[in-house]
C-alpha cells in the first residue's frame, strides 16, 4: 500500500476527479477540442494507475488484494474498505481500459455539452472500479446506486428519440432492484452483530429460511442488471436509444456488475439456498439464451440484435455460475471479459456505421464491404466472436462452461449448445444482410471507410479478442485460487454452524 | 535439445502456410506475385505435407505440446498413421488444385486476388490442424478456421445473391455440426471431467465409457461430422455451396474437405472411443447407403455441371461412409480380416475420390471459363475446342464411374467384396441385410456410371448446342499440367493396388489392430484368398491395350487394309442439328421418373402453338421441403411469438418483474 492512497483508491478517485474537473472547466463547446484532450488524459491516466493491480497481483492466493480499511461512520461501523480478489480484479482493469476507448469513440461524433458528456463516463468509471473494489457493504451500495446517476444521464441527454422512455424504465427497473437489497444489506448488519464487512458476511451462519429471503432480494437487484429474463426488458430499449459510448459501458461493463454481484454476495452468504434454488436459476439462465436467441433473430434494428444477444450472452455466465464446478465459474469469468470486449466492439462497430448513416436499420444498409473493407474485417472479427468461434475469446467462456454444465447434465449443456446455434445465425444473418452484396444504395456507395483513431480503437479490440482466444492462460491464473476458494466456501453449508 | 520429428515438420508446413496466408494480405496490388510466387509457395508446402504424411505411416506417433491454448489444456498435436494417410491425402490433391489455381485465377484483379489467397491458404493450414490436432479445443479451433476459411472462399462472389445465401446456408450447417460435435467431446471426456485435462485426446483414450454415455458420442460425432461430410439429410449445403465457389475451390472442398470429416468419424469413432459395438455400424451403413443412392438419383436428373458433381460428392461419402459401417459390423462381430478390408477400400476410395473429383471440378472450371456456361443444356461438342481438358476430364469420368483399369473400380471392388466375402455374421437380421446393402451398392455404382455417361456426353460430345461455344478456347497451360497430374494420380492408383494396400496397412493396423494377409504378389489383389477372387490391373490393362491393338492393326492390314469414312446414318433426317441431341434433363428423364417420389419437380414446358418455345425443367430436393422449410418456419413463428412478449409498455414490464417477485417469495415461503 502507498503512503496514504492506495492503489484502489487512485483506480477509484482519477477518473472521478478528472470527470469533476472537466465539469468545472466546461459548458463551453468552442473549448472542446481542450476538454477532448483532458479527458483522454483522465482516462488514461485512470488505465495507467489500475495496471499495478495486475503486474503486483499474488496469484497464489484467494486472499483480498491491495487492501484500504478505514473507519467512515464509526457510529454504524461502516469502513472505507476496498480489496480485490482474483474475481474482481480483472473487472477493474477492463472497465478503466473500456473507458479510454469510449472517450475516443466519442471524440468526433460529440459535439454538444462535450465536457459533461465526458466527465459523465469518467465518473461513472471511477464509480464502477469502486463497486468492484469495495468490501464494506454500505460503500458497495452507494457505488452501486451512484453509478446508475451517470448513466442515466448518458441515456437521458444524449441519448436517441425515445430516449427519454428508455432512461426512465433503465432507472425504475434498477431502482426496484436495489431497494430490495438495501434490505438485505441492513438484516445482514444486524444479523453479523453489527457489521458492514462482507468478508465477515460470507462467514454468518444463516437459517435456510433467512438464506433464501436473502437470496430474493439479492437475486432481484442482480438479475436486473445481468439482466436475467424475464427481468431483462429494459435493456434493449436502454441500449437503443443509449448514444454509441453509453451502449458500449452499458455491456462492457455495467452487466457485469449484476454477474459479479451474484458470485460476491449470493454464493457466499446465502451458500445453502444458492444450491436450493440452483434448479431455479439454471432454468432461467436457460430460458435467456434459448428464448432471447429467438427474439434476437427477428430484429431489424442492428444495436437492439446486440442488445438481445447480451443477453443470451449474459445468460451463461449465471448458467456457469449456478453449476458450481470450476469449470463453469471460471468459464463464466471469461465469458464475462470476452463479452466485455466482444460487445464492446459491436457497439462500437454499430455506432461507426450510424455515425455515417444515422440509422441503425439492417435493411438501410447492404454491400458495406466494398466501401469500407478495413471496416468489414474488423466487424467479421467481432461477429465471429459474438458467434462463438473458436479461435476467438467468445468460444472459451462457452467451451467451459458447456463442458462444465454437462458434468452436471447432458440435457442442459444440449440447451446451452443450442445458443450457440442461435448466435451464429443471428449474427452471422446480420453481418450477411448488412456487409456482403453489391452496393444496397447511393448512402452507402458514399460510405468513408474508418479513419486513425476507429482503427486504433477496433485494432485494439481485435488484439484482446484474438489474444483471449489463443491464450486466456493469464487470465484464468489470475483467477484460479479465487474461484476455487468460493468454490470450497460454498460446499460447506451454513446450517451445520 | 530433441532431435526434429516429422511432427515438427508438419507443425512448419502449418506456420508456413499460415505465414503465406499473412503475406497475401500485403500483395494486394501485386496480382502477378500472388499468383507466381504465394501460390507456388504454397504447392512447395502442400507436396512436402504429402511426403510428411508419406513417411509417418510407417513411423510411430509423436506428439507435442504448444505452449498456447486453455489452461491446463494447451494445444496438443499429434502425428500417426491415420492422420498421415490423410495428410497425403491433403498434400496430393491440394498440389494439383494449387497450380490449377495459378492459371485459374489469371482474369482475378490483385485486391480479390490477395483476399482469396488469404483464405485459401488458412484454409489449407486450417485441415491439416484438424489431421493433426490431439485434444478438443485445438480440433475445435481447427475444424472451425477450417470452415470458416471455406466459407469465405465460397463466398468470393458475394456480389450474386444466390452465393450469399448458399454461404449462408454452409455456415450455418457447419456452425450446427460444430456444436454436436463439441457436445461429442464433452461427453467423451477424461476420467477427471471437472478439469480441463481431461479434454485432451489421450485422456480420452484411456478413459473407457459407459457403453450408453459412448453410443450418445458416437451419434452426436456421426451428427457432427455427417453435416460437414454431406450425410443425408444433413447435405443441403453441398449442392448450393460447391457451385457457387471458384472451382478449385469447389475441387478442395470435395476433394479434401469432405474427406476431414472421414477422418474425424475413424478418429473418435475407432481410436478415441474404442470398442464400437456393432448397431453403430447398422446405423452408419444404413445413412451411407441412403446417401450413396439418394446423392446418385440427384446426380442424375440435375443440368448444373457443377451441382451433378456436387451430388456425386454426396454419392461417393455415402460409399464411404457405409464402408464406415461395415468397417464397425466386422470389427464388432470378430471379424478383424474383413474389418481391414472394408476399412482398405473406404480409406482407398477417399484417396481416389480426393484424385478424381478434383479432377472433374478443376476441369468444369476450365469449360466455365471457356464457355461462361454452367448448364450443361448449352455446352456440347467440346472435345474439338479443348482436347486436353476433355481427354483427361474423361480419365476422370471413367475413373469416377468405377472402370478398370483405373482406381475408382479398385476401391469399388474392395468394397463390393467385403459384401460378397461376408461369412454368417453373429445376428441373423444383418445376415439378411447384408445382401440388400450389397444391391444398393451396385445399383448406386451403376447409376454413377449412368451419371459420368450423361456428364461428359453432354458436356464433351455431340454438337454444339450453342453457336459461341465455338469460339470455346483450351485451357492454360497450369491448368492442363494440373488436370495431367491429377489423372495421372488416377491412373497410377488404378494400377499399384497391391502396393497401395501395403501402404495403407499401418493405419488399418493403428485402427483395428489388424492387417490385411499380404502374401506379397505384386501384380495380383486378392483380398483374404486367391480362391474366392482375385484382379491384376497391370494383365487387364495389357489384355486390353493388346485386344484394342490387334483390333486396329487387324482392320487396317487385314481388313481390305483400308478405313472407310463416310457420314454416319441419319435416320432419314438430312440435317442432323444439335436440337436432337439429348439434352441433360432428357437424358435423366427415366430416373426422374422412377424416383419421382423423392422430387419435386419444377416445369415449364411449351405447348404446340408458342411463339417463342421455352423448356425449363427442374428437380427439387424433397428433404429441403419437408425438413428444412418446416424448421425454418417453426423457428420465425416462434421468434414471432417471443417477440409478442417485448411490446414495450413499461406498465406490462413492470408486471413481469413483480410476478417473478411474487413467486419466488411464494415459493422459498411455501
Amino acid at each position: 500500500m502507498l503512503e496514504g492512497i492506495g492503489i484502489l483508491s487512485l483506480t477509484i478517485w482519477v477518473p472521478i476527479v478528472a470527470g469533476l474537473l472537466l465539469l468545472a472547466l466546461g459548458g463551453d463547446d468552442r473549448r472542446a477540442d481542450g476538454i477532448r484532450a483532458l479527458a483522454l488524459i483522465g482516462a488514461v491516466l485512470g488505465f495507467l494507475v489500475a495496471i499495478p493491480l495486475w503486474t503486483g497481483f499474488d496469484k497464489t492466493t484467494h486472499a483480498m488484494q491491495f487492501v484500504e480499511r478505514m473507519a467512515w461512520v464509526p457510529a454504524f461501523n461502516i469502513h472505507y474498505h476496498l480489496g480485490v480478489d482474483g474475481i474482481s480484479m480483472p473487472f477493474v482493469l477492463l472497465n478503466s481500459f473500456t473507458t479510454v476507448l469510449v472517450v475516443l469513440a466519442g471524440w468526433v461524433v460529440i459535439r454538444e455539452k462535450v465536457a459533461q458528456y465526458m466527465a459523465a463516463f469518467l465518473i461513472q468509471s471511477g464509480l464502477l472500479n469502486g463497486v468492484f473494489a469495495a468490501l464494506d457493504g454500505v460503500l458497495f451500495y452507494i457505488f452501486f446506486e451512484a453509478m446508475l446517476i451517470p448513466l442515466y444521464l448518458i441515456i437521458g441527454v444524449w441519448g436517441g428519440p425515445n430516449r427519454v422512455y428508455a432512461a426512465i424504465k433503465f432507472f425504475l427497473y434498477t431502482l426496484l432492484g436495489s431497494l430490495l437489497m438495501l434490505v438485505a444489506v441492513l438484516y445482514l448488519y444486524f444479523e453479523s452483530g453489527g457489521s458492514f464487512d462482507i468478508l465477515a458476511w460470507h462467514r454468518v451462519p444463516l437459517t435456510l429460511a433467512a438464506q433464501l429471503l436473502l437470496f430474493v432480494a439479492f437475486f432481484f437487484a442482480f438479475a436486473v442488471k445481468v439482466p436475467m429474463w424475464p427481468v431483462h426488458t429494459w435493456l434493449p430499449d436502454a441500449h437503443t436509444e443509449a448514444p454509441t459510448g453509453g451502449s458500449v459501458v452499458l455491456a462492457a461493463i455495467t452487466l457485469k456488475v449484476g454477474a459479479y454481484g451474484f458470485l460476491r454476495f449470493v454464493l457466499p452468504i446465502v451458500p445453502d439456498a444458492s444450491h436450493e434454488l440452483a434448479w431455479l436459476m439454471v432454468a432461467l439462465s436457460l430460458v435467456a439464451i434459448v428464448y432471447i436467441g429467438l427474439v434476437a433473430l427477428v430484429q431489424a434494428d442492428m444495436k437492439r440484435l446486440i442488445a438481445y444477444s447480451s443477453i443470451a450472452h449474459m445468460g451463461f455466465v449465471t448458467l456457469g455460475f449456478f453449476i458450481f464446478n470450476p469449470l463453469g465459474i471460471e468459464g463464466g469469468l471469461v465469458q464475462m471479459i470476452s463479452h466485455g470486449f466482444v460487445s464492446g466492439a459491436l457497439f462500437l462497430c454499430v455506432g461507426v456505421m450510424y455515425d455515417r448513416l444515422h440509422s441503425r436499420q439492417i435493411a438501410d444498409y447492404g454491400g458495406v464491404v466494398n466501401t469500407m473493407p478495413k471496416f468489414a474485417a474488423f466487424m467479421m472479427l467481432f461477429a465471429m466472436a459474438n458467434a462463438g468461434l473458436p479461435g476467438t475469446s467468445g468460444f472459451i467462456g462457452e467451451f467451459m462452461v458447456i463442458l462444465g454444465t454437462m458434468q452436471v447434465s447432458f440435457w442442459w449443456a444440449l440447451a446451452a449448445g443450442l445458443t450457440l446455434i442461435f448466435g451464429a445465425a443471428y449474427t452471422l444473418w446480420m453481418y450477411k444482410r448488412v456487409i456482403f452484396g453489391p452496393v444496397a444504395n447511393p448512402q452507402v456507395a458514399a460510405l468513408k471507410d474508418i479513419d486513425g483513431r476507429e482503427f486504433l480503437i477496433l485494432a485494439l479490440l481485435a488484439v484482446c479478442v484474438l489474444a483471449l482466444g489463443v491464450y486466456p492462460l493469464p487470465l484464468t491464473e489470475v483467477m484460479h485460487a479465487s474461484v476455487n476458494h468460493l468454490l470450497e466456501h460454498v460446499a460447506h453449508s451454513k446450517l451445520s454452524y | 535439445m530433441p532431435e526434429t520429428t516429422l511432427l515438427d515438420w508438419a507443425w512448419a508446413v502449418v506456420l508456413y502456410w499460415l505465414g503465406l496466408a499473412a503475406a497475401s494480405l500485403a500483395l494486394q496490388t501485386q496480382a502477378g506475385l500472388t499468383r507466381w510466387v504465394v501460390f507456388p509457395l504454397g504447392i512447395l508446402g502442400a507436396a512436402a505435407m504429402a511426403v510428411l504424411g508419406a513417411l509417418a505411416l510407417a513411423s510411430p506417433p509423436t506428439q507435442f505440446i504448444l505452449p498456447i491454448g486453455l489452461p491446463e489444456l494447451p494445444f496438443h498435436l499429434r502425428l500417426d498413421a491415420l492422420s498421415g494417410f490423410f495428410l497425403i491425402l491433403l498434400g496430393v490433391a491440394s498440389s494439383g488444385v494449387g497450380i490449377y489455381a495459378i492459371g485459374y485465377f489469371r482474369h482475378m484483379a490483385a485486391g480479390p486476388l490477395a483476399v482469396l489467397s488469404l483464405w485459401y491458404h488458412l484454409f489449407l493450414a486450417g485441415m491439416a490442424l484438424v489431421l493433426l490436432a490431439d485434444d478438443a479445443y485445438a480440433f475445435m479451433v481447427a475444424w472451425e478456421l477450417m470452415a470458416l476459411a471455406s466459407y469465405f472462399l465460397v463466398t468470393t462472389d458475394h456480389k450474386i445473391p444466390d452465393i450469399r445465401r448458399a454461404g449462408f446456408l454452409y455456415l450455418l450447417i457447419a456452425h450446427v455440426g460444430a456444436v454436436a460435435l463439441l457436445l461429442a467431446f464433452g461427453v467423451l471426456h477424461g476420467s477427471d471431467p471437472a478439469r480441463m485435462a481431461a479434454y485432451s485426446f489421450d485422456a480420452m483414450r484411456e478413459n473407457t465409457l459407459n457403453p450408453a454415455w459412448a453410443s450418445v458420442t458416437f451419434l452426436l460425432a456421426l451428427f457432427g461430422f455427417g453435416a460437414k461430410a454431406g450425410l443425408v439429410p444433413l447435405h443441403v449445403w453441398l449442392p448450393e455451396a460447391h457451385p457457387a465457389a471458384p472451382s478449385p475451390v469447389s475441387a478442395l472442398m470435395s476433394g479434401v474437405m469432405l474427406k476431414t470429416a472421414i477422418y474425424g468419424l475413424l478418429r473418435v469413432s475407432l481410436d478415441l472411443i474404442g470398442a464400437p459395438p456393432a448397431w453403430w455400424g447398422t446405423v452408419a451403413l444404413s445413412l451411407g447407403l441412403v446417401t450413396a443412392l439418394y446423392g446418385v438419383i440427384f446426380a442424375a436428373v440435375q443440368s448444373d455441371m457443377k451441382r451433378l458433381l456436387a451430388w456425386s460428392s454426396i454419392e461417393n461419402i455415402g460409399f464411404i461412409i457405409a464402408a464406415f459401417g461395415l468397417t464397425l459390423i466386422f470389427h464388432a462381430d470378430g471379424k478383424g480380416a474383413l474389418a481391414a478390408l472394408t476399412l482398405t477400400a473406404l480409406l482407398y476410395h477417399a484417396l481416389n475420390h480426393a484424385l478424381f473429383k478434383s479432377l472433374l471440378f478443376v476441369g468444369t472450371g476450365s469449360v466455365l471459363h471457356a464457355t461462361g456456361e454452367r448448364r450443361m443444356g448449352r455446352l456440347g461438342g467440346l472435345i474439338r475446342f479443348m482436347p486436353w481438358t476433355a481427354w483427361l476430364m474423361l480419365l476422370g469420368a471413367l475413373a469416377i464411374a468405377g472402370l478398370p483399369p483405373l482406381n475408382g473400380f479398385v476401391s469399388e471392388w474392395l468394397l463390393l467384396q467385403a459384401f460378397l466375402l461376408t461369412p454368417g455374421l453373429t445376428q441373423p437380421y444383418l445376415n439378411m441385410a447384408i445382401p440388400v446393402a450389397a444391391a444398393v451398392v451396385v445399383l448406386a455404382a451403376a447409376l454413377a456410371a449412368y451419371v459420368m455417361v450423361k456428364f461428359y456426353g453432354v458436356i464433351f460430345l455431340g454438337q454444339p448446342r450453342d453457336p459461341e461455344l465455338n469460339e470455346a478456347h483450351e485451357a492454360g497451360w497450369p491448368e492442363r499440367l494440373s488436370m495431367l497430374g491429377l489423372a495421372a494420380g488416377c491412373v497410377v492408383l488404378g494400377l499399384v493396388p497391391s502396393q497401395m494396400i501395403g501402404w495403407l496397412n499401418p493405419v488399418v493396423e493403428a485402427l483395428l489392430q489388424q492387417t490385411l494377409p499380404n502374401d506379397g504378389n505384386w501384380l495380383m489383389v486378392a483380398p483374404l484368398s486367391a480362391q474366392r477372387a482375385s484382379y491384376a490391373p497391370l494383365v487387364f490393362l495389357a489384355v486390353v491395350s493388346a485386344i484394342t491393338l490387334l483390333v486396329f492393326f487387324g482392320v487396317k492390314y487385314v481388313y481390305h487394309g483400308r478405313v472407310r469414312r463416310a457420314a454416319p446414318w441419319d435416320c432419314g433426317y438430312p440435317e442432323l442439328d444439335a436440337r436432337m441431341q439429348d439434352s441433360a434433363e432428357g437424358f435423366g428423364q427415366p430416373i426422374r421418373l422412377i424416383f419421382s417420389a423423392f422430387m419435386r419437380v419444377e416445369r415449364i414446358t411449351p405447348d404446340p402453338f408458342d411463339r417463342q418455345p421455352q423448356y425449363r425443367g427442374d428437380s427439387r430436393d424433397k428433404v429441403w421441403l419437408w425438413l428444412y422449410q418446416p424448421i425454418a418456419a417453426a423457428a420465425a413463428w416462434l421468434s414471432a411469438q417471443a417477440s409478442r412478449l417485448q411490446h414495450g409498455r413499461i406498465q406490462w414490464y413492470l408486471i413481469y418483474s413483480f410476478a417473478t417477485l411474487i413467486f419466488l417469495l411464494v415459493f422459498v415461503t411455501r
